[in-house]
């Protein structure tokens, strides 16, 4: 324990938006420091069964889909929460050593880490002891949409009501704040990787044809869309047919892509219309008079706030860089940490 | 769902970026031929949002996250380009944190640059503490070294004796006197007074028998060449009266020479196990023992040699088995 607080000398502090698509870090004094794909690569030795880390991040999702039969890529999050302990420990000891790389000690940094507001208490103990495995010498938690308010610039101390939508890789959160606190959170499982999903399942049952995750994604982030607009784009992927088994190029447009996120995307709005019925009347006025801000990676899903907009009559509006959101909230929350502003974090 | 785009994309070309957003915005309003009313709808906004917009009147609005997600979708809705409209927001206002969060980074962002100095001072002080404990562990390490190698603190004898006296310095002397003669000389001890009644006649003992710790500057030894380290030249002469405060006295060893008629091989060792005579003696060759007693004694030739404790002669030749006498002898112990 000594130790580490001397290592933690030579240690930053770190927000860290462990998601489920992607890992985001925020060092204190230093701004958004890492953003990697949350993928792990893992070799598994044929002498003695044991594991070796592959590839951690962008290198290793790269591999997604691609890897021969004694390596696996995996995403060691699902559903914004821990699917693998050890795999998640590991991915982050590495990345909290890469944004230590000159640092002449093993890092020991206090770490904030954002969780989903519907994580149960066991996932969110889990998330705390990994990153206290992975060397953090103090972890803290905080719920994801305060994180996310944080980020995007609103005045979340204030007595007034906002709303904000926060569409993550696996999950989507919708929470009412006022006064440093949560008055009403919903955590719905729908994310980007439910889009993508969502995809891959139009294209095989109206194609005949298997997608990969990978190329899923690129489709949603070329075409998709969540609202009907003026121009209808298309994109030409190849995929395996199921019927002939060989791969096969076809065209999608961007009218497909919207039929087939329909079903995700109705979960969203259904959580928003439910948080707007759950507001206290008061809130719920603040909120319609100023609207409801977007963030995270799924809100630059093409037109989202338009159908958000037009779903619930409420004016909406997209954070500045949505992606880095609920990392740069939790930075700035890290500055509090001192400031014994501690209102804001979470228990586990 | 209606479609609320009003315009084709080729009408981007019209605006004009030199104006203010409010300026801009308006302009493209107008030249779209649309009502506020209707640019309000269409933006779930309220009539005087729009126009604190169009007048720049940022004040009125709320926090500056909306007030940009508004002018990104009135530009959407007129067709145009949100981001210089953006950026021409952006450089009429400057980007501000919330009131509060700026206060809370001030001060936070203040400790934590002066935790990272900190840290570094206080990472240089613990190494520069940690050397100065190694210098001074290592020195201390050497300092005790030379001591530790010849000392006779382990001597049960001298143990006692110094128990006896009572006092703390007299173990080292009784110790010393265990050493090799290099760093002694004799000296007169008048003034010792023996604490243990078997030296009772300690006081008489020739004051050259009573071995002394000196500097180091004292000659080592005025033994001759070929004897063993561990011999004195008897009788040494150091006949300077001690008129300064004796250190702490320690009762003396009575003397025991040995004196060769013939040639006889030795081999005397003291209670600690050092030698203190070892070798062949020639003829008319005489040694006092100045080893830590009692001594054991192997002496070769028994009938050559004769040996005298405190001045009185002791009988080999009742220790001799054949010409070979083998016993222990505490000179301070009368028989």
């Amino acid at each position: 324990m000594f130790f580490r607080s001397i290592r933690g000398m030579f240690s930053n502090d770190l927000s860290i938006d462990l998601g489920t698509a992607n890992t985001l870090i925020y060092a204190r004094g230093q701004g958004i420091v890492l953003n990697e794909p949350s993928v792990v690569a893992i070799r598994h030795e044929r002498t003695g069964g044991t594991k070796t880390v592959v590839a951690v991040g962008e290198e290793a999702k790269q591999m997604l889909g691609r890897t021969p039969q004694n390596v696996s890529a995996i995403r060691p999050m699902k559903d914004g929460v821990i699917a693998d302990f050890t795999i998640t420990e590991k991915m982050l000891q590495y990345f909290i050593h890469k944004v230590h790389e000159s640092s002449l000690f093993r890092p020991s940094p206090r770490v904030l880490i954002c969780v989903p507001c519907g994580s149960t208490q066991v996932e969110r103990r889990a998330i705390k002891e990994s990153a206290a495995s992975a060397g953090a010498r103090e972890v803290f938690l905080i719920e994801e949409p305060i994180s996310a308010a944080i980020g995007a610039g609103l005045s979340v101390h204030e007595p007034r009501g906002c709303m904000v939508i926060d569409i993550g890789g696996g999950t989507s959160e919708v929470a009412v704040i006022s006064l440093n606190g949560i008055v009403y959170a919903e955590s719905v499982r729908v994310g980007g990787d439910t889009f993508d999903d969502a995809i891959i399942n139009y294209v095989r049952r109206n194609y005949g044809t298997q997608i990969g995750e990978a190329t899923a994604e690129r489709v949603k982030h070329s075409i998709g869309s969540a609202f009907p607009g003026n121009e209808v784009l298309e994109i030409d992927i190849k995929g395996r047919s199921l019927a002939e088994g060989v791969p096969r190029s076809f065209r999608l447009n961007s009218n497909e892509i919207l039929e087939a996120l329909q079903e995700p995307l109705a979960m969203v709005v259904q959580a928003v219309k439910m948080a707007l019925e759950q507001t206290p009347p008061e809130l719920g006025s603040d909120v319609a008079e100023r609207g409801i801000v977007l963030t995270g990676g799924g809100s630059l899903l093409r037109d989202f706030d338009r159908l958000i907009e037009e779903e619930t009559g409420l004016p909406v509006v997209v954070a500045d860089d949505p992606l880095t959101c609920v990392a740069r909230g939790g930075g700035k929350a890290l500055e509090m940490l001192d400031a014994q502003e501690i209102g804001l974090f979470a228990t586990e | 769902m209606s479609q609320s785009n009003t315009t084709s994309p080729d009408d981007q070309g019209t605006v004009d970026h030199t104006g203010s957003p409010g300026a801009q915005l308006r302009a493209l309003r107008q030249s779209r031929g649309l009502d506020i009313e209707r640019i309000a709808a269409q933006l779930h906004l309220v009539r005087p949002v729009v126009e604190a917009m169009e007048q720049d009147r940022y004040e009125s609005l709320p926090s500056p996250v909306f007030v940009v997600g508004y002018l990104r979708n009135y530009a959407r809705l007129l067709g145009a380009d949100p981001a210089p409209i953006i950026g021409a927001y952006r450089s009429l206002v400057p980007a501000q944190d919330i009131p509060m969060m700026t206060a809370l980074a001030q001060s936070a962002g203040g400790s934590s640059a002066g935790g990272n100095r900190w840290g570094w001072l206080i990472g240089l002080a613990l190494v520069g503490m940690a050397s100065a404990l190694v210098v001074f562990w290592w020195s201390g390490r050497m300092v005790e070294e030379s001591p530790t190698a010849s000392s006779g603190f382990s001597d049960p004898e001298g143990g006692r004796v110094a128990e006896a006296s009572g006092q703390a310095e007299p173990t080292g002397f009784l110790g010393d006197s265990a050493r090799g003669p290099s760093s002694r000389t004799e000296r007169p001890e008048a003034s010792v007074t023996a604490p243990i009644d078997s030296f009772g006649s300690a006081a008489s003992v020739p004051a050259e028998a009573i071995p002394l710790r000196r500097p180091d500057s004292t000659p080592a030894s005025t033994a001759p060449t070929d004897a063993a380290p561990s011999l004195a030249t008897a009788p040494a002469v150091n006949a300077a009266a001690p008129s300064e405060p004796e250190p702490p006295a320690s009762p003396p060893t009575r003397e025991v020479v040995l004196e060769f008629t013939g040639a006889s091989w030795v081999d005397v060792r003291g209670a600690d196990g050092k030698v203190v005579l070892n070798g062949e003696m020639r003829a008319g060759d005489r040694r006092v023992l100045t080893g830590q007693p009692p001594y054991k004694l192997v002496i070769g030739n028994a009938a050559a040699t004769r040996m005298s404790v405190a001045g009185q002669v002791f009988d080999l030749n009742r220790r001799a088995q054949g010409n070979v006498a083998r016993f222990s002898l505490d000179p301070n112990v009368s028989e």
